[in-house]
């Protein structure tokens, strides 16, 4: 019986807990909720958005904020887990969010993105490259600012293929499902543009060693000739580590990854590095072709010191794709907005040109931007559109087996 | 019959009946508070209630660790995954067969024959892993949580490999958690009351004298074994309908220990003890997290910096096991309040006949 | 041939890591009883020893460029304090309770200082540059080597001998196995529990570090979840191995390494995602047809 008195203590204090932390928001707000990892590995990928969207909101609120609206902020941390992340959904919904930002990742946005969608809320993720982040996996109030990951993938091959380079060999982390997305659409396009692969192979992100794939990488070299390229679909640790044995197992083969691969934090992990690219959003160098980007980079500069990766472009534009769809509908109702975002053809935000439609909410066709690090240093590379992308079929798994049968 | 008088009733099923009726006052607490977040966190204890009792069947009564069990969950999940998906969606997601990707299950026989499923594989790997003791049988079932795991995390034509499966019908609240709650608790007491549990428990204490006794070690080990992978497939299936989507990776080794813990913690040798567990971890974590995001008290906020709460619930559990290594419970149930005579948990039946339990099922 | 070669060293190379890991968990099995879950994270925090604590994105090395003798000595002597602080501060108090108490006591600990480390240096995974030197391949028969496999086997020999010497030659060592044969006998017959748990903390702490290093160098990249996989394996390997054997751990250690790296040579590509499922199959496979462990240690018997 003490125990039974000592739950439901506890559970008392529980709810005064919840009870007392309850804020409202004012009516003439805009509410933004954020729903996205503050914490545990996926922070990484998400903090650097959030910064670009307060930036965004900074910026707006200077300038009368969004139909003469302030817009604020409320937080939540989805810890790096599912359960959380759905939590952290209804959470920041309960706080009166009119719009939600999720996670940067289709596993981890997706269950804030459900709850949020289940209420009939925007939710638009920062940089999901999965195309069920949309109406076809979750539901029609979800949106991505991301290209697909198979049309990330395609870029690299369409780069791969301007360079000259006609031989590519595949190494893929099989851990998560955003690799596989990249390698797959590499493959398909590369092949299609007429490159050969000479070879595959698969590692999983937590392998201590990849020494194996090297050797198999070398036996392939030394039969069917050297490859001209090398896919590597990873992210970090995992990608900054398999980079680092390839180096030093003397293999200097350029090395094309996806947006995973952005920035320049993790490239101490191999002293010197050359000949690598990642296909993103922006190069945050200052070199970029784009003025806007360059200023932004600057601005974020003063505020938040030196960015990581290009990710805030997609934070600064989610603030900024809620602004236009919100005052062309002249309303913050949410039919009104959506009918908005849906009709975005080509729109002009941060990041680049976005296109929605009904029925896709991810970027099929963007301008991507090729970033390289030669001597160890990021700079940016090319700028690349591919406007004839690979089917969305390749989304599906038997589609996808035929291509590493080759 | 004596057996059948409301009383005798009352206190043969005392234990579980407690449980029940605080819990069920609790949900109704917050039902009550309508904070939709609070019961978004209750509705996950009380699917982790389901997965710690289920794993108490086993790991309780045997007293052998097992790591292993959240294969069956994750089997659960993906088995309900493809029983209620609707069916245009699992045409575009799966590459199943013909009679699943063409058909939809209503949510309870889903439920049953996806736990169903978890069982007939436990029952296949527990043939051969039962035979092992102590920590080789620990290891085993990790080596077979770690081939179910990668195997799903591959198998793309039915789990979608390592991407989150989505779309999955949503049902689940505090209350279907609940139910399942009481379903597993009353089971797991029938259970452990009966001539099966005793016969398990009693090799538990000594396994040289319960196998001199002529039990069979092996046969009573993979009855719980089965029994625990249902109420552990049961929770994959409630947290597959609670989120909406599942993904491979939730179900490894952190679910593991989680869960593992919460019953250690609880008190491994009863069902009291995990259920008070359960209850004890999920609230601490729950009031860590409300101080992590910020507690207005009287117009200062007081909060603490984030990852506080990892660490507090670290903290806290060494703690325990510190100060009490075997559980809050130490293993104790929660007893028949109203006469000084034994209490019936731990008095052997006199006789299947007469068991009180045997009465009521 | 040349390439059967390589194979080899990768395999070995692979499994001297493992077996150093799996020693560490061995030894403190031997002597309590506890399976340390919590050694992973001994081995991620000596990693995490080489930089400043921060919580900035590219890391500042600190340990990590003095000279070789005097870094490893440093990072020895953090893992070894914190082995040593872990096995009083939690192990100690929980020492008579059943090996399920122990053991999530382990996880309990692993759980604090995965996230300790997070809370000082933050969750991303940083990236560090160790001995860039042993990077470099060198030729062999043919082949090319990176430095660091022929130095890892290399260490992973060497220490072996040295720990053979320790528990045969040492007062303390000899008290060691035989507080590994029979505890409670050990004890009667006046080993000092206390000193013989703590020096095998403080050696499975050295051997923490050497794993620690010997990975950084390889990974190029710390991570708060660094262990895990590692302490998973190795973890097996005791169990593979035969519990309570140190022998048996070593010789678990290198079989699993050398059967993942063969599995991820044979296996055709469709299915070699699916190599730790061969893994895991032949662990079970080797459990069920010897419960013991490759080498049978006659007094283990597990205290209820």
């Amino acid at each position: 019986m003490m125990r039974k008195r000592a739950l439901v203590g506890l559970a008392a204090v529980a709810l005064l807990a919840t009870g007392l932390s309850k804020t409202v928001p004012a009516a003439d707000d805009v509410t933004i909720g954020f729903a996205i990892a503050l914490s545990g590995w996926m922070n990484a990928y998400d903090g650097p958005p959030l910064n670009g969207s307060k930036m965004a909101i900074d910026e707006f609120n200077a300038q009368g904020g969004i139909l003469g609206k302030q817009i604020k902020a409320v937080i939540a941390d989805t810890k790096t887990d599912v359960v959380e992340g759905a939590k952290a959904g209804a959470e920041v919904i309960a706080k009166g969010a009119q719009f939600v930002a999720v996670s940067c990742d289709y596993d981890m946005g997706a269950p804030a993105a459900t709850v949020a969608n289940d209420n009939k809320i925007i939710a638009i993720s920062y940089c999901a490259s999965d195309a069920k982040m949309g109406v076809q996996g979750i539901g029609p109030y979800v949106f991505s600012l991301e290209i697909f990951g198979q049309g990330e993938g395609a870029v690299g091959a369409a780069y791969a293929w301007k360079r000259g380079w006609k031989k590519a060999y595949a190494i893929l982390d099989a851990s998560i499902e955003y690799d596989k997305s990249v390698c797959d659409g590499f493959l398909e396009y590369f092949t299609k543009l007429g490159g050969e692969i000479i070879g595959a192979d698969t590692f999983m992100q937590e392998d201590a060693s990849i020494a194996s794939q090297i050797t198999r990488y070398k036996d392939a070299a030394a039969s069917k000739g050297e490859p001209e390229v090398l896919i590597l679909c990873s992210y970090i640790p995992g990608a900054a580590s398999a980079i680092r044995q390839i180096r030093a197992a003397g293999i200097n083969v350029p090395i094309i990854g996806g947006d995973s691969m952005d920035g320049d934090y993790w490239v101490q992990s191999v002293p010197g590095l050359n000949e690598h690219y990642a296909v993103t959003f922006g190069s945050k160098w200052g070199d970029d072709p784009r003025t806007e980007v360059n200023d932004f980079f600057k601005r974020y500069r003063e505020k938040h010191g030196e960015p990581e990766s290009s990710f805030p472009l997609n934070g600064y534009s989610m603030v900024q794709a809620i602004k236009i769809a919100a005052e062309r509908a002249g309303s913050l109702e949410t039919e009104a907005v959506l009918a908005e975002l849906n009709k975005f053809t080509a729109e002009p935000l941060l990041w680049g040109a976005t296109t929605f439609t009904p029925e896709t909410h991810i970027d099929l066709v963007h301008p991507m931007t090729v970033v390289q690090i030669q001597n160890g240093k990021g700079s940016f590379a090319d700028q690349i559109t591919v406007s004839d992308p690979p089917n969305l079929k390749l989304i599906f798994p038997e589609f996808r087996a035929d291509l590493y049968k080759k | 019959m004596d057996s059948l008088r409301p009383t005798r009733i009352v206190q043969a099923i005392w234990t579980p009946l407690v449980l029940t009726v605080a819990l069920t006052s609790f949900v109704a607490v917050i039902a009550a508070t309508g904070d939709g977040v609070l019961a978004r966190t209750v509705t996950d204890a009380l699917i982790r209630m389901v997965l710690v009792i289920g794993l108490y069947i086993f790991i309780g009564n045997s007293g052998v660790l097992s790591f292993g069990h959240i294969a069956f969950t994750m089997i659960g999940a993906y088995a309900t995954a493809w029983f209620t998906l609707p069916v245009l969606r699992k045409s575009i997601a799966l590459q199943l067969p013909a009679f699943l990707a063409e058909s939809q299950l209503p949510m309870i026989p889903s439920a049953i024959a996806s736990a169903a499923l978890a069982s007939l594989v436990a029952l296949v790997v527990g043939v051969p892993i039962m035979r092992l003791g102590g920590i080789a049988a620990s290891i085993a079932t990790l080596a077979v949580l770690g081939m179910f795991y990668t195997f799903y995390t591959n198998w793309a034509a039915w789990t979608m490999g390592a991407a989150t499966l989505p779309g999955i019908p949503i049902y689940v609240n505090m209350w279907v958690a609940l139910g399942w709650v009481v379903v597993a608790a009353f089971v797991a007491f029938a259970y452990q009351q009966s001539r099966f549990g005793l016969a398990l428990r009693a090799s538990r204490e000594d396994e040289f004298a319960a196998r001199a006794s002529g039990i069979n070690i092996w046969a009573q080990r993979l009855i719980a074994f089965v029994l625990s992978a249902f109420f552990l497939a049961i929770g994959g299936v409630l947290q597959a309908h609670f989120l909406g989507s599942i993904a491979v990776k939730n179900f490894w080794l952190a679910l593991t220990f989680v869960s593992v813990a919460m019953l250690i913690v609880g008190g491994q040798g009863s069902l009291t003890g995990a259920v008070t567990g359960t209850a004890v971890v999920s609230i601490i974590v729950e009031v860590l997290r409300q101080f992590e995001v910020g507690i207005d008290f009287r117009g200062t906020l007081i909060q603490v910096p984030l990852g506080t709460r990892e660490l507090g619930i670290a903290l806290v559990m060494l703690l325990i096991l510190i100060f009490r290594p075997r559980g809050i419970t130490m293993g104790r149930e929660i007893q028949w309040p109203f006469h000084s005579r034994q209490p019936l948990t731990e008095r052997p039946p006199r006789d299947a006949h007469v068991s009180p339990i045997s009465s009521l099922d | 041939m040349t390439n059967l070669l390589q194979v080899a060293i990768d395999a070995l190379a692979l499994g001297s890591i493992y077996a150093l890991t799996a020693l560490g968990i061995g030894l403190i099995f031997g002597v309590m009883r506890l399976i340390n879950f919590a050694h992973g994270d001994f081995i991620m925090i000596g990693g995490y020893a080489l930089i400043v604590p921060s919580w900035a994105a590219t890391a500042t090395l600190f340990i990590g460029t003095w000279p070789a003798p005097l870094l490893v000595a440093a990072v020895s002597l953090v893992v070894v304090l914190l082995a040593l602080a872990s096995e009083r501060l939690a192990f100690r108090p929980v020492r008579s309770a059943a090996p399920s108490v122990l053991l999530i006591t382990s996880f309990a600990l692993s759980y604090f200082l995965e996230n300790a480390v997070i809370m000082v240096y933050g969750g991303r995974a940083k990236a560090v540059n160790l001995w860039p030197g042993l990077m470099e391949p060198i030729l062999l028969a043919g082949v090319r080597i990176p430095k660091l496999q022929i130095l890892t086997i290399a260490v992973t020999l060497v220490l072996l001998v040295f720990l053979v010497v320790f528990l045969k030659r040492t007062p303390i060592g000899v008290a060691m196995r035989a507080a590994s044969e029979d505890f409670r006998m050990a004890r009667l017959l006046g080993v000092r529990a206390n000193r013989v748990i703590a020096v095998a903390f403080a050696v499975s702490g050295v051997l923490a570090a050497v794993v620690s290093l010997l990975l950084v160098a390889q990974t190029g990249v710390l991570s708060f979840h660094m262990g895990v996989p590692l302490v998973l394996f190795a973890f097996v390997a005791t169990v593979v191995g035969g519990m309570g054997s140190l022998a048996g751990a070593v010789l678990g250690g290198f079989a699993v390494g050398i059967v993942s790296v063969i599995f991820q040579v044979i296996l055709p590509i469709d299915w070699r995602p699916n190599r730790d499922v061969w893994v895991y199959g032949m662990i079970l496979l080797v459990l069920l047809l010897r419960p013991t462990g490759l080498v049978k240690v006659k007094s283990i018997e597990e205290r209820a």
